[in-house]
């Protein structure tokens, strides 16, 4: 027995010393550098940089970001759920769900940059693929916050769909049915049946894509315009072209405070809804 | 009785959410197929819809030198990051599925998993100061420690789900039939459990050629992954972009063909809730 367990953590060694090394130890040491400076910029100092951030455009960036992940949360819980209860109640039809799963989940595989890239071809003015349209040419939509938002729920719509679906498909396939036997109308039976059983599926959804929305980088640089918007520009532009990595380290920080903060509150909340 | 009146409401209310949804799964694809258009555009300057089609935009890709450096960069460093990442992932899966205790079971898994809760830039900011502490480049070492351990936890479900799914008694009645464990081995286990390894390689390949936000702080001077080529040329309007993505897409239609018809995927998205034997 004692010898199974020795080979058990030979075994996993690899992937635990990648992890430690990969992970652990660049976080931590990320941490520490808030304290201790062993990193090129201008002013050391947590303090100096929690005031430089605080005092400076740094609230309302992280205000704009958290908003721009609230829309995109939104946007993809709604058209999300749309989609995963689509595939739950066609769950005889191999060739809709697969059709429906393929144009939801393929993208994915393709990288973030190109599909930004493909919504400024969209949405630029003038030359893109929506300015023959009356009412968007006059909006210039492309490096706004708004294309931003657009972009994130596009891409980060399959997770919702697929977070969603997982609940979803765990309802017994003879539950719905049963109801209706007894009489309840559909509506009754999604409000009773269908939306407490998805609540676990929902939360875990809109938590991803909350996380993923505030820590998005290339997206917002490339659909958001000149400036630093949100928290990942910021950081973008704090390690890359202004070398300040103390700064950028204290940006980091706290955008992982607040997304781990956001996710924990989420989960917490719905502890008392869940059965 | 209501018979007529709630049947033509209900009609037109799976035709309401059957139309929502294809408008839903025309716009996620939509993106990607106009940047395969426009990319046979045949200006320089690039326009969707193109006025003129054509392989400019191409021609121009093929001659840019530092467009081949980047691909080659990507295809090989995804190559090598599946390697890894598929060793160290499958050998954890064993160890877990195989010889551990509940509580070791629970703490690699853990571990395994952690990089999942850590957000891209954070992985490519903590990376980039450790290696800027120690005075060295972040490229091509911090990437590609990057893109394993990023790797790693799918690699790793990927190959838990394909060994879990070995009934061990399989092995059991081909040692009692005589053949050796290496036999065993090769005959039984390699062939049950190699396509969802193969399935977690191919995953992990297509993770680290298309890592973006991680590979921004990472890339050097001379390492430069093709995305993040395609992120700076997106940024500054050059001409080379829609090429360049419509060969990402392209290397996605080919690795999603190979995952859904190999191996499989979507079915494997589809049925859950389900258990097997």
């Amino acid at each position: 027995m004692s010898k199974h367990r020795w080979v058990g953590w030979a075994l996993a060694t690899p992937a635990i010393l990648l992890i430690s090394l990969g992970v652990v130890a660049p976080i931590i040491l990320l941490i520490i550098g808030l304290f201790i400076v062993p990193v090129p910029g201008p002013t050391p100092g947590l303090a100096a940089g929690l005031a430089r951030f605080v005092d400076g455009p740094g609230m309302r960036t992280l205000g704009n970001t958290v908003r721009i992940a609230a829309f995109t949360g939104l946007v993809t819980l709604i058209a999300g759920y749309t989609v995963a209860y689509y595939l739950y109640i066609s769950a005889g039809h191999r060739v809709r769900r697969t059709l429906v799963v393929s144009s939801i989940v393929a993208p994915l595989l393709v990288s973030v940059v190109v599909r930004s890239y493909a919504w400024i071809l969209i949405l630029v003015p003038r030359t893109g693929a929506l300015s023959d349209v009356p009412v968007v040419r006059n909006l210039n939509i492309l490096w706004t916050d708004l294309a931003v938002m657009i972009g994130l729920s596009h891409i980060l719509l399959p997770f919702m769909v697929l977070a969603i679906y997982s609940s979803l498909s765990q309802i017994p396939a003879n539950v719905s049915p049963a109801a209706e036997n007894l009489g309840a109308g559909r509506w009754h039976i999604m409000r009773t049946i269908v939306v407490p059983l998805s609540v676990p599926g929902v939360v875990a959804g809109l938590t991803l894509v909350f996380v993923l929305s505030l820590t998005a980088a290339s997206i917002p640089i490339l659909l958001g315009g000149i400036g630093a918007k949100t928290m990942g520009y910021l950081i973008y532009q704090q390690y890359l072209q202004f070398t300040d990595f103390i700064y950028g380290g204290v940006a980091s920080a706290i955008l992982l405070v607040v997304a781990l903060g956001f996710a924990l509150v989420l989960r917490r909340s719905v502890k008392p809804l869940s059965r | 009785m209501t018979e007529g009146r709630s049947h033509i409401s209900h009609r037109l209310s799976r035709w309401s959410l059957n139309a929502t949804v294809v408008a839903i799964c025309f716009v996620s694809v939509a993106p990607v197929l106009v940047i395969l258009i426009g990319s046979f555009g045949n200006e320089t300057a690039i326009r969707f819809p193109p006025e003129t089609l054509g392989f400019e935009q191409y021609r121009l890709m093929v001659g840019d030198s530092a467009f081949w450096e980047a691909f080659a960069f990507s295809l090989g460093l995804a190559l090598v990051v599946a390697l890894l990442s598929g060793a160290a992932g499958t050998l954890a899966a064993i160890a877990i599925t195989r010889y551990a205790s509940g509580r070791m079971r629970f703490a690699v898994t853990g571990l395994v998993l952690l990089p999942l809760v850590v957000p891209s830039i954070i992985m490519g900011v903590s990376i980039l100061q450790t290696f800027v502490s120690a005075g060295l480049p972040s490229a091509p070492w911090g990437l590609l420690v990057g893109h394993v351990v990023t790797s790693l936890p799918f690699m790793f479900a990927f190959a838990v789900a394909a060994l879990a799914g070995f009934p061990s008694r399989l092995g059991d009645a081909s040692r009692n039939l005589g053949a050796g464990p290496l036999r065993t081995f090769w005959s039984i286990t390699v062939p049950v459990v190699a396509p969802g390894i193969i399935a977690g390689l191919f995953f992990s390949f297509i993770h680290s050629f298309d890592e973006t936000d991680m590979s921004l702080f990472l890339t050097r001077r001379g390492w430069v992954t093709l995305p993040v080529k395609i992120f700076r040329d997106t940024y500054e309007q050059a001409p080379t972009a829609g090429a360049e993505s419509g060969v990402m897409v392209a290397v996605a239609v080919i690795v999603f063909l190979i995952l859904e018809w190999r191996y499989g995927l979507l079915r494997l998205l589809l049925s859950r809730g389900g258990t097997k034997e």
